[in-house]
């Protein structure tokens, strides 16, 4: 077997049956909530080494920093609670495929190519909501339940150019797909009315181009990247039915990268979307208490302490982020998180592990959660 | 020679994945994201839109058809007394009764005839009116399936009565036996052995009772205990039994409303046929969570005094017209279909109202099956009883059958 059919066939392994990452409250209007295209390094790392990172999506010049075949994927779980006003809700767990990335290079050129999959958009959540209806001009008390199990994915296949050793270009076409079944229901209670239940399915498509340098001082104590995105809209399909199209962010992504001694590396990564190009449609077809969409902004920093010798880094990160959908205003995150890896099989695998500790608020709400990552790289 | 060592480098990053390994899979075993919604900020916009719309003139081409069970077919025969509204006397003639006795191999003749006793099976009662008689008739051992209720009234006046038991007040469903005396069947061998006997009821006020019949196996029964001359001279006591094989009821004429009406119930017992059209845009698109079908009755509901009916309704699994094969009796759809219907009080003006949505979501699933109903009172109760529901037709002047649907037209979405 050849060195890139064994990666291939990992690769193919390791494709997950849901590439949707962890959801939230924040998650329950709007396309979903936004996922992270990032390594569990750069999540260890609070997404700051997210413009730097090959095994991230973030910025396709970073493709070009595969020297050999390699595949990576990521496998995380989500603890989390919320409360908003009087309801508290504890125990929410989910467990998520958020990234995979395959990526090499291309028989001894300057080019490299990647592949990943990751997820754009979460859109999983199960509510059910107690309330009064009117049947015949009866009130009746009703049990809605409204679930949608799914997501959007994003799709990158990009090209990496080593210009030079320290300059890198890069760019990246998406395919933006997925789907979420959606179950609606509702149970008239004391009331000899049937059950209505209906199961649907919401597909997704669109596409998107990225483009990404990086540059580094010849020793690559410095590193600074700068990536940008457009996508086009999200067309929604209800039962193969076109339903609507949503326009989608255009992105730009800068970073900046020290090494400040020999075993200490710190990064940082911003980026700013332009989600209210969304609003508009989002809102098209409600008659009331229509979701928005704001404009966002990422900004990630982290520090890591390792040298070659050392078998178990440590990553220290914190992640500030604005999210896109509310009805009221603008919700925000807040992550501080930590890790290490480690190499193993004579150097040919990687295993990465990551704690992140989640802290959103906003329109009223509060959720906390823990996400926990472990990621594996393979190198044949 | 030792056993090659692990390095610690080694071990260290095996446990660590191992462990990692461990709390995920840990983890990752539940998957949990039920949740109360907070609306409106935090729910997802799911437009569960249910809508009702009342049908005034989904019914057309309906009719009455009667004759589908008479009384002789009727699994009880429901008696009432001379005060009821319509009274109604059951009859019950009896296997022939033989003229001697074989006692060993030898035929003996019977010397005399001690008593009489007839099991009556009671099978429902109204249990509100206390002090319920059963009075036995005599009467001729000729009626048949031509005996009109005027032929026998002279044979249910208190002179022909030949026995009687008071039944306890909390007793709805018992064996009766009721002793007659010797000379019960005096004319027994003018008409060749055969015997009949009439039940009527008596209560504190108008009442009725239902007794078993052949049809509903649980038949009456007579038994007569003679004395036998033995070969020796000495007399010997027998009893023979026989078992009804003619029994009905026997009811009055009563005065039923005139018109184009639809009618159920009654014997014979009738049936109406109502045939639906239900707006394609709900029956094709949308989902039926409740489906009534009122019918407005144009006169009080005839019956026994203080008895009940169930009225129901069936689809039909082809539309034959009064001869539709009813999915009820093997019309071969599945049981989703056949509907529980409604109980009426005799004397009710209420109007009856019919749940049809498992019919309705039948015919949402499948179009080729007739959107007919065929209207009846419960099947055991056709023939048995004389409970007539009176309704108004698509064609009675503010009485007509009316359709209520409850659906959720289709399922719209945030951002649809």
């Amino acid at each position: 077997m050849t060195k890139l059919s064994a990666v291939v066939c990992a690769f193919v392994l390791c494709l997950p049956s849901s590439v949707t990452a962890q959801n939230s409250v924040y998650g329950i209007r709007g396309l979903g909530f936004p996922g992270q295209p990032i390594s569990v390094r750069s999540r260890a790392l609070g997404g700051g080494w997210a413009m730097f990172d090959n095994f991230s999506s973030v910025n396709p010049a970073t493709t070009a920093s595969f020297a050999s075949l390699s595949v990576s994927a990521m496998y995380g779980t989500t603890v989390r609670n919320y409360s908003i006003d009087t309801t508290s809700v504890a125990g929410l767990v989910e467990t998520r495929f958020p990234h995979t990335m395959l990526g090499g290079n291309i028989g001894g050129t300057p080019f490299s190519f990647a592949a990943s999959l990751s997820t754009y958009a979460e859109r999983s959540f199960d509510v059910t909501t107690v309330g009064t209806g009117m049947v015949q001009g009866n009130p009746v008390q009703v049990e809605d339940r409204v679930a949608s199990d799914g997501g959007i994915v994003d799709l990158r296949g990009s090209v990496g150019w080593r210009v030079k050793s320290n300059f890198l270009l890069g760019a990246g076409f998406h395919v933006i797909n997925g789907s979420s079944r959606i179950t609606a229901s509702r149970d008239f209670i004391d009331s000899q009315l049937r059950t209505f239940n209906v199961d649907t399915d919401l597909s997704f498509e669109g596409i998107g181009l990225s483009a990404g340098v990086l540059w580094r001082t010849s020793n690559s104590r410095i590193q600074l990247s700068l990536a940008g995105r457009w996508d086009d809209n999200l067309e929604s399909s209800l039962e193969s039915e076109t339903t609507t199209d949503v326009d989608l962010p255009a992105s730009v992504s800068g970073g900046v990268s020290f090494r400040l001694t020999n075993r200490v590396r710190w990064s940082t990564s911003g980026t700013w979307r332009k989600w209210s190009v969304a609003s508009a449609e989002l809102a098209a077809g409600l008659v009331a208490n229509p979701v928005r969409a704001f404009d966002t902004w990422q900004v990630g920093t982290g520090i890591e302490l390792a040298d070659l010798e050392t078998r178990f880094p440590l990553r220290l990160g914190a992640r500030y982020s604005t999210l896109p959908f509310g009805v009221s205003e603008q919700p925000n995150e807040f992550v501080i998180s930590a890790g290490t890896g480690s190499r193993f099989a004579a150097g040919r695998a990687q295993i990465d592990l990551a704690v992140e500790r989640l802290m959103r608020q906003g329109a009223g709400a509060t959720e906390r959660g823990w996400h926990f990552t472990v990621g594996i790289t393979v190198t044949p | 020679m030792r056993a090659p060592t692990i390095s610690r480098d080694i071990f260290a990053t095996r446990a660590i994945v191992a462990s990692a390994c461990a709390l995920f899979v840990a983890l990752a075993c539940e998957e949990s994201i039920t949740a109360p919604g907070v609306c409106p900020d935090f729910c997802p916009e799911a437009f569960i839109e249910v809508l009702d719309t009342t049908l005034t003139s989904s019914v057309e081409r309906d009719s009455a058809f009667s004759g589908y069970a008479h009384a002789v077919d009727g699994f009880r025969m429901q008696v009432t007394g001379r005060d009821a509204d319509i009274e109604s006397r059951g009859i019950v003639r009896f296997l022939t009764l033989p003229d001697s006795i074989l006692i060993g191999s030898a035929t003996r003749p019977i010397v005399s005839v001690d008593s009489y006793t007839v099991r009556v099976e009671l099978r429902r009662r109204n249990l509100a009116t206390p002090g319920l008689e059963v009075l036995v008739h005599r009467i001729p051992g000729s009626i048949d399936t031509n005996t009109t209720f005027d032929d026998l009234t002279p044979y249910f006046e208190d002179s022909t009565i030949i026995g009687r038991i008071t039944v306890d007040d909390t007793v709805a469903l018992d064996s009766l036996f009721i002793t007659l005396p010797p000379n019960a069947f005096p004319n027994l061998e003018t008409d060749n052995f055969v015997t009949g006997i009439g039940l009527s009821v008596r209560g504190s006020t108008p009442t009725f009772a239902s007794f078993g019949t052949t049809e509903g196996g649980f038949a009456t029964v007579l038994t007569r205990y003679v004395q036998v001359d033995s070969a020796n001279g000495e007399l010997i006591a027998h009893s023979d039994v026989r078992g009804a094989d003619f029994d009905t009821f026997l009811r009055e004429e009563a005065v039923v409303p005139a018109g184009d009406i639809l009618v159920v119930g009654g014997t014979p017992a009738s049936r109406s046929l109502l045939r639906l059209s239900i707006p394609p845009a709900i029956l094709d698109s949308s989902e039926i969570v409740g489906a009534m079908l009122y019918l407005v009755p144009i006169a009080p509901s005839l019956g026994a005094p203080g008895d009940s009916f169930r009225v129901q309704v069936d689809a039909l699994s082809a539309d034959f017209g009064p001869k539709s094969p009813l999915v009820a009796s093997g019309g071969g759809l599945d049981s989703a279909s056949l509907l529980p219907g409604v109980l009426v009080a005799v004397g009710s003006m209420d109007t009856v109202a019919l749940d049809i949505t498992d019919l309705m979501r039948v015919w949402q699933a499948d179009s080729s099956r007739p959107q007919s109903v065929m209207i009846r009172i419960t099947p055991a109760d056709e023939g048995a009883i004389l409970a007539q529901l009176f309704v108004g037709s698509s064609r009675s002047p503010g009485a007509t059958p009316l359709l209520t649907i409850t659906y959720v037209p289709p399922f719209r979405f945030e951002g649809e």
